[in-house]
């Protein structure tokens, strides 16, 4: 199997250091990817982080600590998140928007424009339906995705890498899935597991992880 | 989080991404309204559904798919009441038409009609009433359209001409006389074909009409 390209991730765990990030990908990002962490995602649940991945530097994962920050001061207008979120000029682009976009804007008021927004999942179904394809009766979810491509696309995402991704995911289950025993605290124990990093960022366990700048 | 970027770029590249950009961002903005108010239910399976209405329209009236993928969305919008053997029917034909609208040219006096194609009585009621209902995907087509439904009334009941030409009357009426149409009774049957029991109408789901031998 091989080994998953190295990817730098950047842990964002202080008001001081959100803000220099922000200002970074404020100035120079015009697609970022965004994922978030947390417990029941939606407007009933907890947010543990938010990881961004700039399109310009799309081997650097920046791991926004919202545990370790404090939503409130995390998403303050003074530390450039709210504000990175809510941008018109940025390009947010997210696996369906549903259950982020509730926890975002009942959680902390964050109200991303649509109209900066690209939600992956709903562009599966465009690449459905212009493939001639019928409109498929479920949305598809991003493991079946990923597998599409690794399968149809090896040169995008190859198949072994996709097969490493799978194992993560599955590993990674045990720990937060109740249904598995686990439990979606872990996303708000510090230090993260390497293994759950790894999951979140697809990165891999043996890379470093540098100090912040 | 960075395969986001490469599956963007591989399921919709760039030149795809603009001309699909309305549609996107159409669904996208559906799904953001959802996710700021109090009705969207994280984790609900309903989330999993695309061939919801509002998300349908959404896709129907701003994409801009091909031929047969804009044919297939329409069937698709019509999958519930349709039966197989048309479909089935449909499916063989569809290289052959472009648009829905092209495939009920068939009313309009090519020496055919949807019977020639399988159609049962409960199918023509359901076209029919597809059309009736959404008007902004038929334009001025939904009148002729509407006329030739009534000259093929030798498979229609005295009630489902009579709702057509309340549509035809009320122009504006658009999608709401035909669920009240076609609440009720499973309706007259296809005179003439035997065993196969009508059309309720309904516009959602239920109107395969009942056993009326």
């Amino acid at each position: 199997m091989s080994v998953p390209p190295v990817v730098t991730v950047l842990i964002v765990d202080t008001a001081a250091k959100l803000r220099d990030t922000t200002t970074v990908l404020l100035s120079s990002a015009t697609v970022i990817a965004v994922d978030i962490e947390g417990r029941q995602l939606g407007r009933d649940g907890e947010i543990a982080t938010v990881q961004l991945c700039a399109s310009t530097s799309p081997d650097v994962v920046h791991v926004v600590d919202i545990a370790a920050i404090g939503g409130d001061v995390a998403f303050n207008a003074q530390n450039g998140l709210k504000t990175l979120l809510e941008s018109p000029h940025v390009t947010k682009l997210f696996f369906d928007v549903r259950a982020d976009c509730n926890a975002l804007f009942f959680l902390h008021r964050v109200a991303i424009p649509s109209a900066s927004l690209v939600d992956l999942q709903l562009v599966h179904v465009v690449f459905h339906m212009g493939s001639g394809n019928e409109l498929p009766p479920f949305v598809t979810s991003l493991g079946k995705v990923l597998e599409y491509v690794s399968r149809t696309m090896p040169a995008v995402l190859d198949p072994a890498e996709h097969a490493h991704m799978v194992e993560i995911k599955e590993q990674t289950k045990a720990f937060f899935d109740p249904k598995q025993g686990g439990s979606y605290a872990v996303w708000f124990q510090r230090p993260l597991d390497p293994l759950l990093l790894e999951y979140m960022t697809e990165s891999d366990r043996r890379a470093t992880i540098p100090p912040h700048p | 989080m960075r395969l986001f970027h490469r599956i963007l770029d591989t399921l919709l590249p760039g030149q795809q991404q603009r001309a699909h950009r309305a549609a996107l961002v159409a669904a996208v903005d559906r799904r953001v309204r959802l996710a700021h108010s109090s009705e969207y239910v994280p984790g609900d399976p309903v989330n999993r559904l695309v061939n919801d209405d509002a998300f349908l329209r959404d896709i129907h009236r701003n994409l801009d798919p091909t031929p047969k993928a804009r044919l297939a969305l329409d069937f698709a919008a019509l999958d519930h009441a349709l039966t197989k053997p048309f479909k089935n029917r449909i499916k063989e034909k569809m290289t052959g038409f472009r648009t829905l609208i092209e495939a009920l040219d068939v009313y309009k006096g090519r020496g055919r009609t949807l019977a020639d194609l399988g159609a049962t009585a409960a199918d023509l009621w359901a076209v029919t009433e597809y059309v009736a209902k959404t008007p902004q995907h038929f334009g001025p087509n939904r009148e002729p359209l509407l006329k030739a439904a009534i000259t093929s009334s030798h498979l229609l009941s005295v009630e489902q001409i009579g709702v057509i030409q309340t549509y035809l009357d009320n122009p504006d009426q658009g999608r709401g006389g035909g669920q009240q149409a076609g609440r009720g009774r499973g309706g007259h049957g296809g005179r003439g074909r035997g065993g196969r029991g009508g059309h309720g109408g309904n516009g959602q789901r239920g109107g395969r009409g009942g056993n009326n031998q």
